[in-house]
Formats: C-alpha cells, sequence, structure tokens
C-alpha cells in the first residue's frame, strides 16, 4: 500500500507542478484575501472568473469546520459531533435483494473495507477536493486527508478541452473523467471504474457499471459540490447526495500537505468487529 | 504539576474533544479491559504512519534488560494539530507513557493514554471512544 500512496503523491506533484505552470488565465489576487469563516462566506458577492469567462475554483477549500475537514468519507458522515458520527441523510439506494449483503458487509467491515487496510478509497469516496488548480484545458482535483477514515494524498486530472472518455484505460478506482461547463457549473463526468472500492464505512459496495457525475458550482465565495452515483446493477435508482457547502482557505496553517503513508497494522490484534 | 502543564495539558484536551470522535475501528475493538500501565523509557524507533502512529519504547525491567514496547496512537494529523508533531518524538528521548494494554494478549503492545516529555510537555491522548471511558484520568 505504501508503494501504491507514493506513486500516488508522486502524480500529485507532478501533475499540480505541470498545471500551475500553465495558468495562465488565472486572475491575480483573486484569493489572496484571508479566508472568511462559513457564516460569512458570501454568495452575494461577484464570482471571481478566469480570463475564458469560467468561475475561477483555484484555491484550498474548506467544509468550515477545520477539525472534518482532513477526516474523509464525507457521504457516509455528514459531520461529527462530540456524541459522534451523523450519517448521511440520503444512504445509497440498494436492491432490496442486496441490502442483506451491504449488511454482511457493515459487519465485517474492518475486515473487508478496501479502505480500512489503506487501498484507495477512490471516485467517489474521495468526497470533495481539499484543492483545486485550475487551467483553460484542465483541472486538477487535490486531495490530503490524515485524521479520521481516509489517509494520503491523491490527485485526479480532469480534461475540460471537449474530449471524449478514453475507451485504452484499464479499469481503476478513481475512474476516467472529463469535464464541461454547463453555464457557470463545471460538470465532471467519471466512468470506468473497478469495483474493488466501497462507497462509504457501512459495506456500500458497487460494480463496475458505476457512473459518477460531480457538479462544482461557484457562486461569490461559496463553492457548491454535490454527486449524483448511478449503478443500475445495485441501485433502484441514482444515488443523489446531499450538496456541500466549501468556502475558499487561504489559511497558511490549512495548506496541502504531503501526508505520511497509510501502512494498517492493527487488523490482527482486533478482538471484535466493531467500528465507529 | 505546573501551571504551563495545566495550561497544554487543558489545550490539548480541548482539541481533542474538538476533533471527530471517529476512527477507522473502534478503540474498544483493540484496547482495554485491564488497568492503566505506566512505562517510563527512551523512544527507540517511531513509525510516524496512518491510520496510527507507534511509538516504540525502551524500558527497563525488574531485572535490568531493555524491554520494547509498541505503542499505538492517533493519526498524524490529529496528533500534529494536537502539538506533538514527528520532531517531538523522535528516538533518543526520554518520555513517561501511560498505556493501555492490548486485550488479545499480545505482549507489550498498547494504546498511549497519555506522555509525558523531560521537558516537562503533557499530553492527555485519550480516545473518546465510549470504549476508553473507564480509563479516562489523571496521569500518575
Amino acid at each position: 500500500m505504501g508503494r501504491f500512496l507514493i506513486e500516488r503523491k508522486l502524480a500529485a506533484v507532478m501533475l499540480f507542478l505541470s498545471v500551475s505552470s500553465s495558468l495562465a488565465c488565472r486572475p491575480a489576487g483573486a484569493q489572496n484575501e484571508k479566508a472568511p469563516k462559513a457564516t460569512t462566506a458570501k454568495t452575494s458577492k461577484a464570482t471571481p472568473r478566469m480570463t475564458d469567462g469560467h468561475p475561477d475554483l483555484n484555491g484550498r477549500w474548506t467544509t468550515g469546520d477545520k477539525e472534518f475537514d482532513k477526516v474523509g468519507d464525507t457521504a457516509y458522515i455528514v459531520r461529527t459531533t462530540r456524541s459522534g458520527r451523523v450519517k448521511a441523510a440520503v444512504p445509497p439506494p440498494y436492491k432490496p435483494e442486496l441490502l442483506a449483503k451491504v449488511h454482511d458487509l457493515d459487519e465485517n467491515e474492518v475486515t473487508l473495507d478496501p479502505n480500512f487496510k489503506c487501498h484507495p478509497p477512490g471516485v467517489p469516496r474521495l468526497g470533495s477536493p481539499q484543492m483545486i488548480v485550475q487551467s483553460s484545458g484542465a483541472v486538477v482535483l487535490l486531495y490530503d486527508y490524515s485524521d479520521g477514515l481516509l489517509f494520503g494524498n491523491w490527485a485526479r486530472l480532469v480534461p475540460t478541452d471537449g474530449r471524449a472518455h478514453r475507451k485504452d484505460a484499464d479499469e481503476s478506482t478513481m475512474g476516467d473523467s472529463v469535464g464541461h461547463w454547463e453555464g457557470d457549473t463545471l460538470v465532471v463526468d467519471v466512468d470506468n471504474f473497478e469495483d474493488a472500492t466501497w462507497l462509504g464505512i457501512d459495506g456500500w459496495f458497487h460494480s463496475t457499471a458505476m457512473h459518477v457525475v460531480e457538479r462544482f458550482t461557484r457562486v461569490g465565495d461559496v463553492l457548491t459540490y454535490q454527486v449524483t452515483v448511478e449503478d443500475p446493477n445495485v441501485f433502484t435508482k441514482p444515488w443523489v447526495q446531499d450538496p456541500k457547502k466549501l468556502i475558499i482557505d487561504t489559511d497558511p496553517a490549512d495548506a496541502y500537505t504531503e501526508e505520511p503513508p497509510c501502512v494498517e497494522k492493527d487488523a490482527s490484534h482486533l478482538v471484535t468487529h466493531d467500528h465507529n | 504539576m505546573g501551571p504551563r502543564l495545566v495550561l497544554a495539558a487543558g489545550t490539548i484536551s480541548l482539541l481533542l474533544s474538538a476533533a471527530p470522535a471517529i476512527a477507522h475501528h473502534s478503540f474498544a475493538a483493540e484496547f482495554g479491559d485491564s488497568p492503566p500501565v505506566t512505562l517510563k523509557g527512551t523512544i527507540t524507533k517511531l513509525d510516524w504512519i496512518n491510520p496510527h502512529v507507534y511509538v516504540y519504547l525502551g524500558v527497563k525491567d525488574e531485572d535490568g534488560k531493555i524491554v520494547n514496547w509498541e505503542l499505538e496512537s492517533w493519526p498524524t494529523g490529529l496528533l500534529h494539530k494536537s502539538g506533538i508533531t514527528r520532531e517531538r518524538l523522535m528516538p533518543g528521548q526520554e518520555v513517561t507513557i501511560q498505556t493501555v494494554r492490548a486485550k488479545d494478549g499480545t505482549k507489550n503492545l498498547a494504546w498511549i493514554r497519555n506522555i509525558k516529555f523531560a521537558d516537562g510537555a503533557y499530553f492527555e491522548l485519550s480516545s473518546r471512544t465510549p470504549g476508553a471511558a473507564d480509563h479516562q484520568g489523571p496521569p500518575d
């Protein structure tokens, strides 16, 4: 697993460097002001734009709950409180005949959840990116988790130059992403998934037929991230996740961090399968 | 514990209580069931990894022989935010650590409940999961 993460981290650095150098249309100083609190982030403020006219998504984004930003599994957990986790309001709509399997997987999460042993969480379990690097022809989504359920750095390159999905790529945990703009919303279409990942800690499996659509809409200083997951093999209907509000974050203390490797060592010492 | 240490412990306690009370497995699934054990020794190795940081502590037994303990703690992100950086735990440091032993009987494997450094800095790292409630309390 350490090998995989190192490869991902190298990919993240390379993508960041290559795309950063091509940020020809990023407006200067658009996001240099101090990060607003969640309660003060404005949607009435003019939306910063790139020179091509599209909303500027560049920057580090926070939920406003900084203790929660690096935990991960945000489709599963809406937020945490002192008494524990508040689970997703909209769980995946599994076919009735598959609910027993979901329950069984959940009961054995500590031995069967690929993420438990540091396998990449993949899309859409990665949730919203912690950082976005945008150019005129591509968007790079960067992920940084070190504090709860997901651990590591990941990067996704999303072409926005009008190209179609690749036909020659192997199935993967991240799938194949292509983006396009619908008005002021960046729509990222993802297919070509392997089925080794879960969608959340509660035994939420999927098939290779999964298709994911992510929507990024920036209005003022608020970015709305919304995910819809289709999988006709396991769902009765598309799983439409609740929209998630993000705000721009320029606090240096929250800078993107290269995380240590994920090496699971205590599974063999667990005496029960309880998970939080 | 002097005023400075009280402040430090209070700060860390506040940070931990605000942190998500979640982990990739239940605390009680691995640790507990026996009284806390306080160990004084020298850090011999550090695994600064996720999902858990491991501190290896050389402790002298009754015969004067050094016994190595494997001590597990929170993820790197939480420790770092709490003020326990990687540098803080580098090998060679003398520390006093209160621990909760593994339930499966693995010898010298335990969870770090709190840690006191030679410079007097003290960090409370009790689990916030219900299974650890019986083991919370002040250091020895």
